[in-house]
């Protein structure tokens, strides 16, 4: 009897009401923009806009669930995004096919590059994702030359809602079965939760912080291509500000940045959803472009207020 | 007629009278109770969420009394004292301090009313002086319009430490380099430093050796004279039958009973706290010569500079090997190369199996080994992660179908471990760190058991475990070693090395200087003399 009212009470606790958070705010926004646009928003043309502004955002919070579910951010993903734009559409140039693969596979390099540093020169990850973040954007501006690098006709083809939609669907999926039903999603909790403890336990905590940054990265290397394909050339700003996008949608979504067992990949896509959403919806009230920027910070600010738990002290280890 | 109801009429006033004069005396006799008490707890209710630390807890503390608290892990001596210090608020209940309500906020609002803590785990703020952990939070002693007079500072703490017998600390000097023992002392120090009206000494004293234990002593009798409280919360019962006034005993955050100082003895205090009649020797009964089964890891000049010096040793079949000495002989860092954690400058751990070397926890757990270490919370259990994760983390491998882990097959191993180890828990999905002590020594041993572990390596496995769960345990390494199993057991604990090994070699100062066989007549005092 008494476990019943117990049970009963748990339903209502703060640890319930912080993971409903991100679906009642995401519907919110939903709602609010609906009746300020006079429904603009959920039509059809619309929801196809919404999709291709947030299909590299949603690729990107997912994949860098796995590195963020460690407690490590990786911070250098917009320049990653630039520099495998700008590398693909060099290769395209010479040979179209192979942008893609070239753009993820620069992109694990340069992840690697990440994982290294931060596992066997114990430099915070933070400071060499960040470090990577400023060298990768000079890169980026030194080999276009300063101006951007276009792409021939025949990858235009590559923009494509319905590819994407299908790729979107796809890494959603294959990321939730590795996050949940795999060693690697759990070893990343297990990280997340405590390092020492997880290493212990037999956990190769090394290997998996560098597969953390290879993965993100790799994944950029995608985000970037399409990147690439949507605006038709790859300029030295391509995937500006991509780093903090990703990081507004998780705390949006409510993945805790300290990581460990409650992090999950529907954090991610509800967070992107939503993220994507407020800035399609602020465009379809003609919102002044300048001031996003400024709004975007002011959610980040309240998302983190609402959705973390000040009793977990540290928000970024 | 009338004069019936008359009759009963007197009678009922003359009852009514009665009544209120005992109520009265019986008030009367509760206020006198209250003003003698410095503290009274009343009804104390506290929970976490689901699970019920507390469960209406009444108690007084005395004046000029040492009062023990004593229960098993999880049975709420913490969360009182907790309660009573301020770190949280009880769920409902009263306190009364010197017979006014109190109901302190915080830990500073405690402290200012004279109740000071020094706890369980480490309690020192890291990066800063000695002198500056003294005085946290108190800066404004010694500041000059917002500029603190560091000199000051350190020569008050300097003084505070010399008060207290401490004198060989630097007040100037940075916690870090102190040892863990000396930070106690520090935490000792800055809890004396203000008038104190009630001293909790949670548990402190496992964590010291004797010159610590002695400070603390000092302190306690020191207080008892000056008629103040303090409430001593231990699990050596010899050391609370030695030192206590009184004993209150608390079973499942239930008050099950308070012995007073001639009725204090350990097999009272024991019966009550587990409820049930606990053998007095709940080691191994067996004396029989052990005979010795394969060797199954081969420990071969093991070096690392400074702390080991050329070990050498077989673990064999069947076998519970003891590793003892003091904190600082070098045997946790031996517990931890042999499991592969850290790299040894020198020498190899080799598995006698296949001749493969242990260079990681990797590879010692392919081969079937585990690691309890003796840092449950930062090393041994993930305590952000639910039960069920914790059990699996290592057992992975062996649950997964091509690289599928079901999370059905996941639950089974995990309720199968919990219950043969009979975890106390709320739900498998309950947080590790909400679990007490022995019940997260329990997940940690239930996380190799569930990987089938044919050799465990078990670092102090009964530190700061109450008599309960530790008979479970030695009882459940004694049915390991029967199966042919083998444990290497590195303990600080005598009793438990001579009453559960086989064989027990000791360190001093890195290297091995003396191997016992198991044997009845092996007394304390043979083993001491080569540990130091």
């Amino acid at each position: 009897m008494s476990d019943f009212a117990l049970n009963k009470k748990g339903v209502f606790s703060s640890d319930k009401i912080r993971e409903i958070i991100p679906f009642i705010s995401l519907i919110l926004v939903i709602i609010f923009f609906q009746i300020v646009t006079g429904g603009i928003l959920l039509s059809f043309r619309n929801l196809k806009l919404i999709l291709n502004q947030s299909f590299v955002l949603m690729v990107g919070s997912v994949a860098s669930s796995f590195i963020v579910a460690q407690g490590d951010v990786d911070f250098s993903m917009g320049s990653m995004v630039g520099i495998t734009a700008v590398c693909a559409a060099w290769v395209s140039q010479v040979c179209a096919p192979l942008a893609l693969p070239a753009g993820m596979l620069i992109g694990l390099f340069f992840g690697i590059i990440n994982g290294v540093l931060y596992v066997k020169c114990r430099i915070p990850s933070f400071v060499v994702t960040l470090s990577m973040l400023m060298v990768l954007r000079g890169l980026t501006v030194f080999i276009s030359a300063g101006g951007s690098v276009s792409v021939p006709f025949s990858l235009y083809d590559w923009d494509n809602t319905g590819l994407k939609l299908f790729i979107v669907i796809a890494v959603i999926l294959s990321a939730i079965f590795a996050f949940n039903y795999t060693k690697i999603g759990k070893w990343c909790k297990a990280i997340g939760s405590g390092v020492t403890a997880a290493y212990q336990s037999g956990v190769p905590v090394n290997k998996m912080r560098i597969f953390g940054y290879a993965l993100s990265a790799a994944m950029c290397g995608l985000c970037g291509f399409f990147n690439m394909v949507r605006a038709g050339s790859a300029a030295t700003n391509t995937g500006n500000f991509f780093e903090t996008d990703v990081l507004i949608a998780l705390v949006l979504g409510g993945m805790p940045l300290s990581g460990g067992s409650t992090s999950k990949i529907r954090c991610a896509v509800i967070g992107s959803l939503t993220l994507a959403i407020l800035v399609n919806g602020f465009a379809c009230w003609s919102i002044n472009e300048k001031l996003q920027q400024g709004i975007k910070g002011v959610i980040f600010l309240i998302a983190v207020w609402l959705t973390f738990d000040k009793k977990n002290n540290q928000l970024i280890k | 007629m009338r004069e019936i109801l008359t009759k009963r009429w007197d009678y009922i006033i003359i009852s009514m009278n009665s009544l209120c004069y005992t109520l009265a005396r019986e008030k009367e006799a509760s206020q006198r109770m209250e003003k003698e008490a410095i503290l009274t707890v009343q009804n104390i209710y506290k929970d976490f969420g689901t699970v019920q630390a507390l469960k209406d807890v009444s108690i007084s503390f005395m004046p000029g009394k040492i009062h023990g608290l004593i229960g098993e892990n999880g049975s709420g001596k913490s969360t009182l004292s907790s309660v009573i210090s301020g770190i949280y608020p009880a769920s409902s209940g009263n306190m009364f301090l010197n017979g006014k309500e109190y109901c302190p906020t915080s830990i500073i609002e405690g402290e200012k009313n004279g109740i000071c803590m020094i706890v369980q785990e480490m309690g020192t703020i890291g990066g800063i002086t000695t002198a500056a952990n003294i005085f946290a939070g108190q800066e404004n002693l010694f500041s000059k319009f917002g500029i603190v007079d560091k000199k000051a500072m350190t020569k008050a703490a300097q003084k505070a430490l010399d008060d207290i017998g401490a004198s060989d600390i630097d007040a100037g000097a940075s916690i870090d380099e102190e040892s863990f023992e000396n930070r106690k002392i520090v935490e000792i120090a800055r809890a004396m430093y203000h008038p104190v009206q009630v001293l909790i000494v949670d548990e402190t004293t496992t964590a010291l050796s004797q010159k610590g234990r002695t400070i603390i002593y000092k302190i306690m009798d020191k207080l008892r004279t000056e008629g103040k409280v303090v409430i001593f919360i231990s699990h050596d019962l010899d050391e609370l039958t030695e030192h206590c006034d009184v004993v209150t005993i608390l079973r499942d955050g239930v008050y099950i009973d308070t012995l007073q100082k001639e009725t204090i003895m350990p097999d009272t205090m024991r019966r009550l706290m587990v409820g049930r009649q606990i053998e007095e020797d709940y080691y191994r009964n067996d004396f029989e010569m052990f005979q010795p089964g394969k060797p199954v890891l081969s420990i071969t000049g093991l070096c690392v500079d400074n702390t080991l010096k050329d070990i050498s040793f077989d673990l064999h079949e069947g076998e519970i090997l003891g590793i003892g000495g003091l904190t600082d002989s070098g045997m946790h860092d031996l517990g931890k190369l042999v499991f592969g954690i850290g790299k040894p400058d020198r020498g190899n751990v080799t598995f006698c199996a296949d001749g493969e070397c242990v260079k990681s926890p990797g590879v010692a757990i392919r081969h079937k080994m585990g690691y309890v270490s003796k840092n449950r919370d930062k090393e041994s259990v993930l305590n952000q992660s639910d039960i069920q994760d914790n059990i699996c983390l290592p057992s992975y491998d062996k649950i997964k179908k091509g690289c599928y882990i079901s999370p059905a097959r996941e639950k089974e191993l995990a309720t199968q471990q919990s219950t043969t180890l009979q975890i106390k828990m709320s739900s498998l999905r309950q947080l590790c760190g909400q679990l007490s002590g022995g019940n997260k020594q329990k997940v940690a041993l239930a996380k190799w058991l569930g990987n089938d572990s044919d050799i465990l390596i078990m670092d102090c496995p009964t530190r700061g475990i109450d008599v309960g769960v530790k008979a479970a345990i030695y009882k459940l390494m004694d049915e390991y070693r029967k199966s042919g199993k083998s444990i290497l057991m590195i303990s600080e604990e005598l009793p438990e090395l001579i009453g559960m090994s086989d064989r027990i070699l000791i360190l001093k100062e890195g290297k091995v200087t003396k191997e016992f066989t198991r044997d009845k007549k092996l007394a304390e005092s043979d083993v001491i003399r080569h540990m130091i």
